[in-house]
């Protein structure tokens, strides 16, 4: 047997995971299980991504894009959960396509662009197909993580002029249409919270009040794990989902919180590795659609905790609770193994 | 590759920016989110300390402590603090000041610490207040003990009150927090500490909802002690009894140990301390009465001496040696200083006088003489020998000195200089000079006791204080048979009250400085003060009634009733 595996890829990733689920089971036994059925259901997806190949999953792209478009748009009739059309209710879990459709979207992306049968005008619109109905959920914090994947889309073609001016106008009207018609209240609370922090008294502010004090007072060597208050008493919202960083840096401290930093950023340099040593234009470019998001969701997240960014619905990858992310991640982080290992031309064409 | 290390560099640049964030905020401002998340989660409880009781001399209870209930708010857990104060004065409106008055106090204590919003929660306001928690789960009822004062109408100044710390108080003292109870004036006031004990602390660990996970006694509580005071009820109803509607003050003080047994300014009403609103209305139209039922006129009230000075004069001339007491003026009534003429109280004049007969018949030809002869600076060094400028230090914290006029103080207050003529005046206790009425009991105690300046105690815990005043056994004789003469001879101004009990004393009466003197006459002030029994003085008694006359009138038979039902 090949080895399919790349050890540093699947070290760092399952270090994370054990971190998360430490975690997770200190919040709530229920959760915990959850997670960890997903973490099995993730692994199982990335040595079964790393077998068949990404070259497999580049060739349908078309159909899988397809398939989770279909998917996602079906949300628009699902039950809220939250304020937000995010889910599919799929017997006993819950299926939310939208985490899907961010590999699934590179790899889209990235087999078009190969083929060059289609104007790069016309990638970018269908691109942006997801984006639309993301606003329409409405999903704040997803619709600004497609954004970051066209960025990156635009950021690595041929200057065109007309392409950046047509994203920048399509930028704005869909802010302003956002603004108007879609964004709850709720939601604009949260961006004028976070633009104007001193007049606000809400909920928001209050989640952002309680993780700063969580991450500050963990200071160096943090609480350890029997005396946190934050954590424990439950001041810390969210903190097995979007807010779990804040309760690892007041457990852990600043050293925890450095340590889980960098093994973030080793896993996202050794991809960028990965794509810079890749054979062909479409694996590197899908590993830099794959960190656009992967990074932008660790940045935001960890930022978001610390009150850099508004506070919005961006789990940290690999960490956070969820299991529609996890195992898209993986999917994901498949991907990406699959091209380390197959660079030397030993898989079938 | 020029992108892909565009890329990377962006990648690097927002990391380090990341870390540079924590690194803020875990190292550099540890400590501020550490205290700040120590706030999160922890509450205080305090169980306010027994308060002591105060008893009288008879063992009737002064001051004690009563159960009850007040409104109580962790500030912390509030989330629309705008809101949840509307509501809660739209609910009891009755109660705004005081719900705003302490609303503005809010940020005084730590946010672990409850504020308290209202105090003495009435039974018709509970089922409100207990619908109101229920909307508001941050606002509790706490049990506190409260002081209740059954005899404040006899006792209200010598005992005092307490109420709530002010923002002065916590500002003087920040030891003290809000909503805490401490004593403002009297007995309450000065024995603040050996009362109050410690209260007991509790420090409480909630989470994010507020419910209790754990707790632990921060700090011991300590039971306040009673107090046992030298103050007979029964003597202080006989001063109210005597004194009627009539203003002034009465004190009484044992000259063996300084135990003071009256304690007595009129009007005495039946006085609420200022703590809910009801009380603090009523507490305002006390402040703004005419008669000034606050004032505590015993250790407070000021007042020219009249007469009662003239002894300070004798024992000047005694002692400095230059006036003999034998020394004979002729008094025709009046005496002519300049082209001003100074007139005796018996206008028919008092004929032959010696320093005996001058103090006996209160003779003032005799003193106005004697006065010029010192001068001011005699007569105001010997004041001051009896400490006139001085408190007695009785137990009490708001006591007032007396005062005596200088020439320094003519020129450098006054901007004119001394004259003469006012040194007349100041020779029978008028004019610039001015004592309190317990400052006069103490003086003659002097004379009563041999020569005892007592510093009297209105607690049976302080010990007797006193000064010996440097003055001959001679002079103190001397001056003592005066006074015993001024009650038991025929020819004294204190006749009247001669009785079985041998008491000795003088009578005074001292014209009232007014500025509308001269369009309406206003009566003097009436002094009497004494001691008895007269050959072996247990106990000395000084009245004042204002505005009533002659003191052998109105004051004298006063003190010679509670000399009497004191000694019985």
């Amino acid at each position: 047997m090949k080895n399919y595996l790349n050890p540093a890829i699947l070290i760092s990733i399952i270090i994370l995971n054990i971190s998360g689920l430490f975690f997770i089971r200190t919040f709530s036994l229920n959760s915990f299980k959850n997670q960890l059925i997903f973490f099995f259901i993730g692994i199982f997806i990335f040595l079964f991504v790393s077998k068949v190949g990404h070259s497999t999953f580049l060739r349908f792209s078309q159909i899988i894009y397809f398939i989770f478009l279909i998917l996602l748009f079906l949300t628009l009739f699902s039950k809220p959960i939250s304020n937000t059309k995010a889910w599919l209710h799929i017997g006993f879990f819950n299926l939310q396509p939208s985490e899907w459709l961010k590999p699934v979207l590179c790899l889209f992306v990235a087999e078009e662009m190969r083929r060059k049968s289609l104007k790069l005008i016309n990638i970018f619109l269908l691109s942006t197909i997801p984006l639309i109905i993301i606003f329409l959920q409405p999903d704040f914090g997803t619709a600004l993580v497609f954004i970051a994947i066209l960025s990156v889309f635009l950021f690595f073609q041929r200057f065109s002029f007309s392409l950046l001016i047509s994203f920048i106008i399509f930028a704005f009207f869909s802010a302003v249409f956002s603004w108007f018609f879609i964004l709850k209240p709720y939601q604009k609370q949260r961006i004028i919270n976070f633009l104007f922090p001193k007049y606000s008294q809400s909920p928001t502010a209050y989640q952002s009040k309680q993780s700063l004090i969580a991450v500050g007072s963990g200071k160096l060597f943090g609480k350890g794990f029997s005396k946190t208050t934050q954590s424990q008493l439950r001041f810390l919202p969210a903190q097995h989902t979007d807010f779990i960083f804040a309760g690892i840096a007041e457990r852990l401290g600043f050293l925890g919180s450095l340590i889980h930093i960098i093994i973030y950023m080793f896993l996202i340099f050794y991809s960028i590795h990965i794509a810079n040593t890749a054979p062909n234009y479409e694996e590197k470019i899908l590993i830099y659609l794959i960190l656009s998001y992967f990074s932008f969701h660790i940045i935001y997240n960890m930022g978001m905790v610390v009150a850099l960014f508004p506070i919005t619905g961006i789990p940290l990858l690999f960490l956070s609770y969820g299991g529609s992310s996890l195992t898209a991640s993986f999917f994901a982080f498949g991907l990406i193994n699959s091209i380390s290992q197959r660079r030397f031309g030993d898989y079938e064409i | 590759m020029k992108k892909e290390q565009t890329f990377s560099f962006l990648l690097v640049l927002i990391f380090s920016i990341i870390i540079l964030k924590y690194y803020n905020l875990q190292i550099r401002q540890g400590k501020f989110y550490d205290e700040l998340a120590t706030k999160n989660h922890i509450r205080q409880i305090i169980n306010p300390a027994y308060r002591g009781a105060l008893w009288s001399e008879e063992n009737f209870i002064l001051a004690k402590n009563e159960v009850d209930y007040d409104l109580i708010l962790y500030l912390e857990e509030l989330k629309d603090p705008e809101k949840f104060i509307n509501d809660l004065i739209n609910l009891l409106p009755l109660r705004k000041e005081e719900i705003l008055g302490r609303w503005k106090q809010k940020n005084l204590n730590p946010s672990y610490i409850p504020i308290t919003l209202i105090s003495s929660i009435e039974p018709e306001e509970l089922p409100l207040i207990e619908q109101f928690k229920i909307k508001y789960p941050e606002a509790s009822i706490k049990k506190t003990l409260k002081r209740d004062y059954p005899f404040s109408d006899l006792l209200f100044h010598a005992v005092g009150y307490i109420s709530e710390t002010s923002l002065q108080d916590i500002k003087e003292n920040p030891n003290l927090k809000q909503g805490e109870w401490i004593g403002k004036t009297g007995i309450e006031k000065s024995y603040e500490e050996y009362l109050k004990g410690k209260d007991e602390i509790w420090q409480i660990v909630v989470d994010s909802r507020e419910k209790e996970v754990s707790r632990y006694l921060l700090k011991k509580g300590k039971t306040g002690k009673d107090l046992k005071t030298n103050l007979s009820l029964n003597l202080q109803r006989k001063a109210k009894e005597l004194f009627g509607e009539q203003k002034g003050a009465a004190v009484l003080f044992n000259l063996k140990n300084g135990a003071v047994h009256l304690y007595f300014s009129s009007p005495s009403k039946k006085i609420m301390p200022p703590i809910s609103s009801k009380a603090k209305a009523i507490w305002k139209n006390l402040f703004l009465d005419p008669s000034l039922p606050l004032l505590d006129r015993v250790s407070q009230g000021t007042y020219p001496p009249g007469s009662i000075f003239k002894v300070i004069l004798a024992v000047a001339a005694l002692e400095e040696g230059i006036w003999s007491a034998d020394k004979k003026i002729i008094c025709h009534g009046h005496f002519k200083f300049g082209d001003r003429i100074f007139r005796c109280w018996n206008q028919k004049g008092h004929g032959v006088v010696d320093l005996h007969k001058a103090i006996v018949e209160s003779c003032d030809v005799y003193f106005y003489n004697l006065g010029l002869f010192l001068g001011l600076n005699r007569i105001e060094k010997w004041a001051n020998i009896f400490e006139i400028d001085k408190k007695t230090n009785i137990d009490l914290f708001f006591e007032k000195a007396g005062f005596v006029p200088s020439e320094e103080w003519s020129l450098k207050e006054r901007k004119i200089p001394w004259f003469a003529g006012e040194t007349v005046s100041l020779s029978i206790g008028q004019g610039p000079i001015l004592v309190t009425p317990l400052k006069i009991a103490q003086i003659y105690g002097v004379f009563a006791s041999g020569g005892k300046l007592i510093s009297p105690s209105l607690a049976k815990i302080k010990n007797l204080e006193y000064k010996n005043i440097k003055i001959s056994e001679n002079t103190l004789n001397f001056i003592k048979n005066a006074l015993i003469d001024v009650v038991e001879k025929p020819n004294g101004t204190a006749y009247r009250i001669k009785s079985e009990i041998k008491i000795g004393g003088k009578t005074g009466t001292a014209q009232v400085m007014s500025e509308e003197k001269r369009k309406k006459y206003i009566k003097e002030h009436s002094w009497f003060v004494g001691f008895a029994p007269a050959e072996n003085p247990e106990y000395v008694c000084a009245v004042i009634v204002e505005n009533a006359g002659h003191g052998s009138e109105v004051a004298a038979p006063i003190a010679k009733e509670l000399l009497t039902f004191q000694l019985k």
